[in-house]
Parts: C-alpha cells; sequence; structure tokens
C-alpha cells in the first residue's frame, strides 16, 4: 500500500494489527491531500468501503475505508478537521459511491464537503437540514488520544505526534 | 359499522374527519346485514414499511391464509381497500405518506396497527428519538392494536378478527384450543 | 417554454422541486413510491421519462431512518443486538455476527468451537431464507403469483427449524458476545436433516418452473448492466459483484469463524446483467446446503460449549480502541464499525450496510432502460430498505 500512496503528503502513516483492528493501514492526511489519495487508490484498484465521521475534542475524525477486492487488505485514510471550520473536498467525483456515503456524514456530523455534486440531506428530513444527531455532548466527548491507538508507525510528522503524545506519556507512567 | 363498538376516539387529528353519512334509508337490519358483509371482505392495503411487512406477507401465504377469512386481496391503491395495515415503523419523512393514504381511503375504512411500531414507537422510542413517530395513533384513528415484534401470523389473524367483531359484533371463527407441551 | 419555470407553484416536496429543476422539455416526472406494491419497504425514486426511457433517476432515502447509529450510542453494549436483528431482516444473523464479531475483537474474545459451528449453521439456513423472501418477492414483482407461495412454503420449514434456537421467527437477536443464546437441541439437528435432502428436490422445480421460463429470460437478460468497474467505484458487494463476474465473498477471501474448514464454491456470472445476478443467488442457495451438510458433520467433534465460559453481561466494557469486524450477508459484505471508550456505551458504531452501496448504482445502472426494467434492476439488488436507511 505505500507504493499506492506515494507521492502524497501523509501527516502519519501506521501498519494496524489486522487481527486487532480489522484494518493494516492507518494513514493521516491533510484535507487539501484527500483527493489525490482517492484517485491513486483507484487506480490501484482499490474500492470504497465507507466514509464516516468520529466526534472528538480535537474536532471530527473523517474516516475512509478502503479495500481490495484479490488482497485482503483496509486502509484507513484519516483526516482531522477542526469543529470551526469542518470542510473536506469531496471524492465524489473520482469514486461515484463516496456521494451518498458524504451526504450521510453531512446529516450526522455537520461536515461539509467542497464541491460535491448534490449536498442535501439524504437519511434526514428535509427540513432537518440544522440537525446533527451524532454530534457529541462536552459530557461524553473524549479525546482522540483516548480512543485511538497509533499502531506500528513508520512515519509521522511533528503535529500528530503531539496530538498523541500525551497518550504515550500515561502508558509509559502506567508500564 | 358499530359505532359503540369502536374504538375510534371522537376528537380526530386528522386534517379531514372521519365522517360518514348516515344511510338515506336506514333500515337496523340491512344495516347489520351489510356489516357482516364488510366484515367477512375486508380488502387490506399492502402498506409494509420495516419486517412487520414480511410477516404480514406470510399471513398471506399458503400457510396461514388470510384470504380464508375473507382478504383475499391486497390491493396497491388506498382507492380500492377498507383496511389499511401499518406493518411497520413510521418516521417524520414517512408520516405526511401515511395521513394522506389514510385521507385518500374511501370510507368505511379501518386501520389495524401492526406490531410495536407502529403502536408506540417500538423498541426505537429512545429518549433522544428525533425521527420515529411515537405510535401511528397520533396521525391517524386506530381501531386493532397488534402487539408483537414482529407479531406471529397467527397474532395478525386474531387481530383480525377482532376487526370483524367490532363491524359485525360478533366473533365469527373459534379460538385456538390451549395446546400442551 | 416549460411550465416549471416558476418554482413557486410547483408542488411535490423539497426532492421532487429539486430535482424538476434540471427537467428537460418533453419529459414527464413521475415519483415511484415511497409506498408501492412491491415488497422492498418504503423506497422512493424519483423518475424522469421520456416516453417510457427513463432519462434520469434519482433515489431519495430517510423514509425509514431508524436512528441505529444514535442507539448505537446510547444503547449498552449488550443492549444493541436486537437493533442488529431488526436493521436487516431478510438476513439479521449477518449483521448479528458483524457486531458480535467486530465486539470481540476489541475485548480480545476466542469464541468456542462448537458455537462457531452453531453460529455457521445458523447464518446459512438464514441465507436460505433471505435468498428464497428475495426470490418470491423478485417473481411477484414480475408479475407471477405461483413461485411465492412455494418459497414461502419452504421458508415456513426453514423458520419453524430456526425458531427453535432463537425463539423468533423473523427478526433474530440470539447471538452473543462470547457464543449464542441457545444450543441446537437434537429435534432441531433431525428437522435440518430432513430439510436438506427436501429442498434439494425443490431447487430443480423452481429451475424448470421459472428459471428457464421464456418470459423471465427476456425481462432480465441484459437488463441492468453494472460491471466491474461500477462495482468499484460505488463500493457493491454480494451477488451484485459476483454477477458481474469477480468471484469475491468475504468468507474466502477473508476468511472468518470456521469458513476455512469447509469445501464450497462461489458461483459467479460474467453477464452483469439482472439475470446474472439471479443466477449467483440461486446458486448459492445449493452452496449453503452443502456448508450446512459439512457443519452438521464437524459439529459432534467440536469442542466447547454454545458460548464461552463467564461470558460478558451486557453492560460489558471493552478496552478503548476500534474494530472492524464484517461478514457476508445475503445482500453482500456486512461491515461494522465499532468504536470504544471503554465505558458500557459505544463511542461510536457504524454499519455499513451492503445494499446502500449496490442502491447507489441503481441510478447509473436504470438511465436508459424503459420503466419495466426498472422494477426487474431493483428487485435484481434484492433491497431491504431498513439497511438502506439504519
Amino acid at each position: 500500500m505505500l507504493q499506492a500512496l506515494e507521492g502524497i503528503t501523509t501527516q502519519c502513516v501506521a501498519k494496524q494489527d489486522k487481527g486487532k483492528t480489522g484494518h493494516e493501514w492507518s494513514v493521516f492526511l491533510a484535507p487539501g491531500q484527500i483527493v489525490k489519495a482517492a484517485s491513486k487508490l483507484y487506480e490501484a484498484e482499490y474500492s470504497l468501503e465507507d466514509v464516516l465521521a468520529l466526534d472528538f475534542e480535537e474536532g471530527f475524525l473523517v474516516l475512509y475505508h478502503f479495500n481490495r477486492w484479490n488482497i485482503e487488505e483496509r486502509v484507513t485514510l484519516r483526516v482531522l478537521v477542526s469543529k470551526d471550520n469542518p470542510t473536506v473536498p469531496s471524492i465524489a467525483s473520482i469514486f461515484d459511491g463516496a456521494d451518498w456515503h458524504e451526504r450521510e456524514t453531512r446529516d450526522f456530523h455537520g461536515v461539509n464537503f467542497e464541491d460535491h455534486p448534490n449536498l442535501v440531506p439524504l437519511l434526514m428530513c428535509a427540513e432537518d437540514v440544522d440537525l446533527h444527531p451524532l454530534v457529541k455532548t462536552p459530557k461524553v466527548r473524549k479525546s482522540i488520544k483516548d480512543i485511538l491507538d497509533l499502531g506500528e508507525v513508520i512515519s509521522c510528522n511533528k503535529e500528530m505526534e503531539e496530538l498523541f503524545a500525551e497518550a504515550e506519556a500515561e502508558e509509559a507512567s502506567d508500564a | 359499522m358499530a359505532a359503540q363498538d369502536s374504538v375510534i376516539p371522537q376528537e380526530l387529528l386528522t386534517a379531514g374527519a372521519h365522517h360518514m353519512d348516515p344511510p338515506i334509508v336506514n333500515i337496523k337490519l340491512a344495516q347489520d346485514l351489510l356489516d357482516v358483509c364488510r366484515s367477512m371482505s375486508l380488502w387490506p392495503m399492502t402498506f409494509g414499511l420495516a419486517c412487520c411487512a414480511i410477516e404480514m406477507m406470510a399471513t398471506g401465504m399458503a400457510r396461514f391464509d388470510m384470504a380464508r377469512f375473507g382478504a383475499e386481496v391486497f390491493r396497491p391503491s388506498p382507492r380500492q381497500a377498507d383496511v389499511m395495515i401499518v406493518a411497520g415503523t413510521v418516521t417524520r419523512k414517512m408520516a405526511p405518506a401515511v395521513v394522506r393514504l389514510y385521507e385518500q381511503m374511501p370510507g368505511p375504512k379501518w386501520v389495524i396497527a401492526m406490531g410495536n411500531c407502529a403502536i408506540s414507537g417500538g423498541p426505537f422510542k429512545i429518549k433522544d428519538n428525533y425521527n420515529v413517530i411515537e405510535g401511528v395513533d397520533t396521525l391517524i384513528p386506530v381501531d386493532v392494536f397488534v402487539p408483537g415484534c414482529p407479531p406471529r401470523p397467527e397474532g395478525l389473524l386474531e387481530g383480525f378478527f377482532e376487526l370483524q367483531r367490532l363491524i359485525s359484533g360478533k366473533r365469527w371463527w373459534p379460538v385456538a384450543a390451549e395446546v400442551e407441551g | 417554454m416549460s411550465a416549471y419555470q416558476n418554482l413557486e407553484q410547483m408542488t411535490g416536496d423539497f426532492y421532487t422541486q429539486k430535482f424538476e429543476a434540471a427537467k428537460q422539455d418533453g419529459t414527464l416526472i413521475i415519483n415511484m413510491g415511497p409506498q408501492h406494491p412491491s415488497t422492498h419497504g418504503v423506497l422512493r425514486i424519483v423518475i424522469e421519462v421520456d416516453g417510457e426511457y427513463i432519462v434520469r433517476a434519482e433515489p431519495v432515502l430517510g423514509y425509514l431512518h431508524r436512528m441505529h447509529e444514535k442507539m448505537g450510542e446510547t444503547q449498552t453494549w449488550g443492549a444493541f443486538i436486537p437493533n442488529m436483528g431488526r436493521v436487516d431482516y431478510g438476513h439479521p444473523m449477518a449483521w448479528n455476527w458483524s457486531y458480535v464479531g467486530a465486539v470481540e475483537k476489541l475485548m480480545g474474545i476466542e469464541v468456542p468451537e462448537r458455537a462457531e459451528y452453531l453460529r455457521v449453521i445458523m447464518t446459512e439456513l438464514n441465507r436460505i431464507t433471505s435468498h428464497l423472501l428475495w426470490w418470491g418477492a423478485y417473481i411477484l414483482d414480475l408479475g407471477a403469483f405461483t413461485p411465492i407461495m412455494y418459497a414461502f412454503d419452504d421458508r415456513e420449514m426453514l423458520l419453524d427449524i430456526l425458531q427453535r434456537p432463537s425463539a423468533s421467527r423473523l427478526t433474530y437477536s440470539n447471538f452473543r458476545v462470547g457464543g449464542v443464546q441457545m444450543d441446537l437441541d437434537d429435534k432441531c439437528i433431525e428437522m435440518i436433516k430432513a430439510f436438506i435432502p427436501h429442498f434439494r428436490e425443490r431447487l430443480p422445480m423452481y429451475h424448470d418452473l421459472v428459471t428457464e421460463n421464456i418470459i423471465l429470460r427476456k425481462r432480465i437478460e441484459g437488463v441492468g448492466i453494472i460491471d466491474q468497474d461500477m462495482c468499484r467505484r460505488y463500493g457493491c458487494t454480494g451477488p451484485v459483484l459476483r454477477g458481474a463476474g469477480v468471484a469475491y465473498d468475504v468468507r474466502k477471501d477473508e476468511p472468518y469463524s470456521v469458513y476455512d474448514r469447509f469445501d464450497f464454491d462461489i458461483p459467479t456470472q460474467d453477464s452483469a446483467c439482472s439475470a446474472g445476478r439471479y443466477h449467483v443467488r440461486v446458486a448459492e442457495m445449493e452452496q449453503s446446503l452443502r456448508i450446512i451438510e459439512q457443519a452438521l458433520e464437524q459439529l459432534p467433534g467440536a469442542e466447547g460449549k454454545h458460548i464461552m465460559d463467564k461470558a460478558p453481561k451486557p453492560a460489558m466494557k471493552p478496552p478503548a480502541g476500534e474494530a472492524y469486524f464484517n461478514t457476508e450477508g445475503g445482500r453482500g459484505k456486512v461491515g461494522i464499525y465499532a468504536v470504544s471508550d471503554g465505558t458500557k456505551v459505544p463511542y461510536r458504531v457504524k454499519l455499513r450496510a451492503p445494499g446502500f452501496s449496490n442502491m447507489n448504482a441503481f441510478a447509473e445502472a436504470s438511465t436508459g432502460t424503459i420503466l419495466a426494467d426498472a422494477v426487474a434492476i431493483l428487485g435484481s439488488l434484492d433491497l431491504i430498505i431498513p439497511e438502506l436507511d439504519r
């Protein structure tokens, strides 16, 4: 997979434990890189499984799951966007299926997808365009480092390290 | 229909009132006879929304066979149906369609709410409910409630018999015997 | 000058108005659904037709949005299993399995061998009921009233078998984290052993009655092409993908549980049309019978009970983390992505429904066909609407 995403600036690339998490590669990207990454994966014969968002204190984490038919290798692209401007470019021009997945993500979390051909409510009523039911209340919202684990890091830039740094310090103090 | 037996509340919640003018020639014997005829040939409208629809289909199939009791034809068009069996969950997006279909049915008409979702929202009545209508009787008047998730076909048949009792005044079919073991 | 220029005068709701805004001259806009005489459920498709030919189609979803993912964040881990029984009432055991499989991954639990075999037997029996329901309803949509009677007859036999370990007829929730709720008793195994030869006799009858029928063949051959590139772009899986020639089945390509111990084929067809998808599903029923036979032979030798000792309680607390588990459902690849924050309520449960991605391909597949073909294509996708809307 690393060959497939060659040439894309990534924020963090890590290999995950397939038996435990179900996917092999976890790649953090900046929003501007997602369209290029999706088109590279399309050429490498990956198909899109789904697009979803997670609500953390640091912002919304938009996840893209890709997998291949003949080789079992799930790749998760992760894009962290801030709460005040949750905008990600849409990949509907490359993977047509992303059209509906992104509409659903907008319905549930309010993430805005630029250049989306038809960003209207998909599952919610048309009048409920501003209702985002899966956005959490501050009481239950957790931080990204409490939940996600970076895994076996191949390459990582400064910001991602800092984001997960406290968790490692806590683990080191527990151990 | 036998008005004193009806469970339809007098205060109706739809915009169009469910009201039937009394017939011009109002002879009780003739009306009773017509009520029996109506109860023996209730034509349901296919309004299966979710899982209960499959049990409604199974009730119409060869093993349980609702056609024996008069529900011979399931009509997709509301204009040709007497009974609306609301089988499944009604959501806010679907609610205007439910009311419109009810209003398109010509009287006399009846409604069976089948399944827990149609009775009260069922398993989807949670504290943070934002989309499920908690019971179709908040939209349209309901005559018979058939509980279950989904109700067994025998349960739907019993609900059907109850509706026949409401219309004609008596239950025509034997009550199922208790089975030991 | 089109009469639809003035939007204020138009009737119809938000979606119709949006669709009509791009209307061409000389076409008619009609609604298929949300209440229509096919058994798929509440699906609405806004179609622009030029005579009989479909120029543009846009499905409108959400009429059965029952907030499953929201309930995933408010129910405890164990209390979410009945939701999985209802999200796809055609093949609920595949959804049950995906969910408990994801939780077992999070908790690092190993399921006893006997429970794995029980899961396989019940899921494959459920797959046959799902395909029978699809088959009967599809032929009913195309106009034939008899095959569904026979299909439901066989299905009732299977429901009598499946209600013994699960106490339900349709919305099964008998999977537990660590195994299954009840073991199969001897009467149940006897009934399954009697069912297999009975069904093997019925399948050729269905083949003679329906599959080679010239009317059916004319209606479904060459209709609704969904080829491999479309499948990749939309993420189609299951019989839709196998009908396009790709032998991708989660049971063989990402083997889970004990599926690697069985000998079964993955039927594929190359035609990529509705007939291809039809033949794939009918052939899959026979393959399911083979798996059940082999599982019944291997069941007595399996170790363990039907559930692990000290199985987690419904208010369990898996350690923090994420897990993705998928299984092969009757409609395609069913996936559950569960995120835990260490409390007894999940942080996020994402349901990846195969029907959602398959339906996405409908708009492109039906453009240029006639209206009757749209019904044939819709039936061949085997949709269960609560899965699309969740």
